[in-house]
């Protein structure tokens, strides 16, 4: 409770920290081993991820973990190209899934790199941050909520994975006699892989990286949102740490210096967010874009009528999986927002005598500043946004079901074209 | 002076003598050093070259007009023509008012400049992005006129006879409208093709000239930002604070005063972007017959979305920037806080500092969501008009040609 915090990180100090049960729960050890599965795949390629502190945390262009993610954002640029070329025989809205899914994840893996060269400087100053309040100590059980959510997500990733193979296996088994032909019907004329076929010729070789390419590019569909949230949680962690020390001292009698001290953590805690917002606040719009529109897609291909339980079961899950990916993100981000504004209730019950400069300073900073994270600077993520993504997925809805109307009753187009493309 | 080649006047200079050889911003002595050198006199060869283009956008906005009216029934596309030279009209009307106001606006923005000359300097390499703005966009537009002229003929083509009848055919092809009412004479089809040159040019001109200036507001914005950066967490005596916040006031008032003068421009300049977004996304659905047409299409579709995006979010960027000091008055350490730094913290929490549109709206990243939000469902609106009426394929050509040059 004493003001011994540090004001400049001691470097020496720093080298010596050895893992152990207090700092386990650090931000820098909590995310580790998220960001290794995540290296696995080629996103975030940053050296020194299970350092035992952020100063050992770098980005080099020529380490082989930045030329495999540059390898895989060739690749995925190169399935968009693809895309777009099918697209020159007409554009309609089932050929553009193929564009968006692809260029999402092109968008992502460029993103990432971009981020990985400001994730050594971002995990320094918050590791100050959690040094300068040690004396909160460090948010409970924060590596195994990390660890929980990311299984979590990431099982019902793959579990969508599955059901989108085995849905469509399903249906080229039905149009075919033999286990070859079987796949060759599947690679070339069930939609999903349309786009490579297009311009190449089939051979395993081929079907193989096409297999390959299209698990790597859902992994990180579905890891752009699940490190949005898990930051956005270890943030509200650190915040909550703040909230409950004051509110524990609510309707106290405390001197100025005191307060002057709080502000000044609260004043750390913004500017980290801030920070924090630089550095991921295009990943968040490209994730937000990209989410309402697959949300979109979905619901009007729920507007076909579906064949066969596993078709029912996959497009269930899977538009349930969107849904529940995109409502948790925006909580989560959410609660950033609504973490920044508990202070203002105990700075309300300070007593007169106390209610002097810092005080009046430290409820004007809470009410004026918007702590929270935006895509862009476009929108800031509160609860309220949740809301307003609802009202426009439901416009769009309408008038995309009045357009669907319109050119089903001029063509004959079987379900199967209708399907979620980007599986 | 070194880099006084950055000042607000010097750097602007180079667009607005282009905006000269084009009928807008009569104003003289633009290329001093000066503000002391501009003048606005009604009776000079400028103001009635101005005139002279106002007359020709006039008859164009007539003759379209007409035949509209003279039609069976009024389609979304049949509207741009008269929509475009109407666009085209007020906005030379709009830099002849600015025009006879510059002088005094130029001044006030040099006061300010001599203000923060001492400490601040001059914004570095603005000269030169407002030299690569101004080389940009003439370059761009007179390919896109030129891709006009060239659609234009080969549709004339097959209608001419040979020989120099190809230029009566191609008049005669391109102002279709304007012959049906007078006869055909090469005087007046060469008038009409310098007025509508000077309308295409207006048009993408009023996009590239609130570009440059809300550039000119954001970077004395960032400079004043910078500063402050530099004391960021320390201590520094209340004279400091007091300074900076008056310099602060002093960019504020310069911001309300740009506005005053530019906002019903910059209203102009959305809604016109807008309605020609939503224009040409309509026409790309429709099936484009030839590798020209293709080309033509993108090119100036693309070229208008980087004008309406470049305009947004330049002008977006003065609100971010003003609001930039908060980070470094947040930090003032306890000891130091003092009446100074309150008042100023106040004057950028509460006070609104941004362009405006006529004072109808502000200009802000929030708005450009909006606007393309806007966008998307003005589309989906339009995609099922047209499923209602059949194509107009041909009728969509001539008007993309008329409106896009």
């Amino acid at each position: 409770m004493t003001g011994g915090f540090f004001k400049e990180c001691d470097l020496a100090m720093m080298n010596t920290v050895t893992l152990n049960e207090e700092n386990v729960n650090s931000f820098h050890h909590a995310i580790s081993s998220v960001i290794v599965t995540a290296q696995c795949f080629g996103l975030l390629p940053v050296l020194g991820v299970t350092g035992p502190n952020a100063a050992s945390l770098r980005f080099q262009w020529n380490s082989f973990r930045a030329v495999f993610s540059i390898f895989i954002l060739l690749g995925a640029g190169l399935n968009m190209c693809f895309a777009v070329v099918l697209m020159q025989s007409g554009i309609s809205f089932e050929q553009s899934d193929g564009v968006v899914f692809f260029g999402t994840v092109t968008t992502t893996y460029m993103l990432f790199l971009q981020l990985a060269k400001q994730w050594p400087n971002l995990m320094v100053e918050w590791e100050n941050l959690e040094l300068s309040q040690k004396h909160y100590g460090y948010p409970r059980r924060l590596h195994l909520k990390i660890k929980i959510i990311a299984t979590a997500v990431l099982t019902g990733a793959l579990v969508e994975h599955a059901l989108s193979k085995s849905s469509r296996i399903t249906v080229a088994a039905a149009h075919t006699d033999n286990i070859t032909d079987m796949f060759h019907h599947y690679f070339t004329k069930t939609g999903t892989y349309n786009q490579m076929f297009a311009v190449m010729d089939y051979s395993f070789t081929t079907a193989t990286l096409t297999l390959i390419t299209n698990f790597i590019a859902t992994f990180a569909w579905n890891f752009t949102d699940l490190f949005i949230i898990l930051v956005s949680l270890a943030l509200t962690e650190r915040f909550h740490l703040f909230n409950q020390y004051l509110v524990s001292l609510r309707g106290k009698f405390l001197p100025e210096s005191f307060w002057a001290q709080r502000r000044e953590e609260y004043n750390n805690l913004s500017h980290l967010t801030r920070t924090l917002d630089s550095c991921i606040s295009k990943i968040v719009l490209v994730s937000f874009g990209s989410n309402l529109y697959f949300i979109c897609r979905q619901l009007l291909n729920s507007l076909s009528p579906l064949d066969g339980v596993i078709n029912t079961l996959y497009f269930c899950w899977s538009f349930g999986f969107v849904l529940f990916r995109t409502v948790t993100l925006s909580l989560y981000a959410a609660s950033i927002y609504d973490e920044s504004l508990l202070p203002k209730r105990v700075l309300y019950d300070v007593p007169p005598e106390s209610y002097r400069g810092e005080v009046s300073r430290f409820l004007s900073q809470i009410v004026t500043d918007t702590v929270a994270l935006s895509g862009m600077n476009f929108f800031h993520i509160t609860r309220t946004l949740l809301l307003t993504l609802a009202g426009t997925i439901v416009t769009y809805e309408i008038v995309l079901v009045q357009l669907n109307s319109i050119t089903i009753i001029g063509s004959n187009t079987t379900n199967n074209m209708t399907r979620k493309f980007y599986e | 002076m070194s880099g006084a080649n950055n000042s607000f006047q010097r750097a602007l200079c180079p667009l607005l003598v282009a905006g000269q050889c084009f009928a807008l911003m009569p104003v003289s002595g633009l290329t001093g050093y000066d503000a002391s050198t501009l003048q606005f006199r009604w009776l000079s060869p400028r103001v009635a070259y101005t005139f002279l283009s106002l007359v020709g956008i006039f008859c164009h906005l007539c003759v379209c007009v007409r035949e509209l009216v003279v039609a069976d029934h009024i389609t979304y596309s049949a509207c741009a023509p008269p929509i475009f030279f109407a666009v085209t009209f007020l906005a030379t009307c709009f830099y002849l008012r600015l025009a006879t106001k510059w002088p005094d606006l130029v001044s006030k923005w040099q006061t300010v400049e001599q203000t923060m000359l001492k400490d601040y300097g001059y914004p570095r390499n603005f000269e030169r992005r407002c030299k690569f703005c101004a080389a940009f966009m003439l370059t761009a537009s007179t390919v896109e006129h030129l891709m006009a002229l060239y659609s234009c003929l080969l549709r004339a083509l097959p209608r001419s006879t040979g020989g120099l009848d190809v230029v009566r055919a191609f008049y005669t092809s391109w102002f279709e409208q304007a012959f049906k009412m007078t006869e055909y004479a090469l005087w007046k089809s060469l008038l009409l093709q310098l007025s509508n040159f000077l309308a295409t040019f207006t048009w993408s001109y009023m996009d590239m000239y609130v570009t440059l200036v809300s550039m000119a507001l954001t970077e004395k914005f960032l400079q004043f930002g910078e500063g402050l950066r530099a004391v960021r967490g320390k201590a520094a005596p209340l004279k400091f604070w007091r300074e900076a916040r008056q310099l602060y006031d002093n960019l504020c008032c310069l911001t309300r005063t740009v506005d005053e003068h530019i906002s019903h421009l910059v209203l102009l300049c959305l809604a016109s972007d807008l309605y020609f977004i939503c224009l040409q996304l309509f026409n790309s659905l429709k099936n484009v017959k030839t590798l020209y047409g293709y080309i033509y299409f993108f090119y100036s579709f693309g070229y208008l979305l980087f004008r309406a995006s470049s305009m947004c979010f330049c002008a977006a960027a003065v609100n971010e920037v003003s609001q930039k000091p908060r980070d470094v008055l947040y930090a003032v350490p306890a000891g130091t806080y003092n009446a100074e730094v309150e008042r100023f913290i106040d004057r950028v929490t509460t006070d609104e500092v941004a362009l405006t549109g006529f004072r109808l709206i502000t200009l802000n990243r929030r708005l450009i969501l909006t606007i393309v939000g806007s966008i998307v469902t003005y589309e989906l609106l339009l995609v099922q008009q047209g499923n209602g009426q059949g194509s107009f394929s041909e009728e969509l050509e001539y008007a993309a040609n008329i409106t896009i040059m």
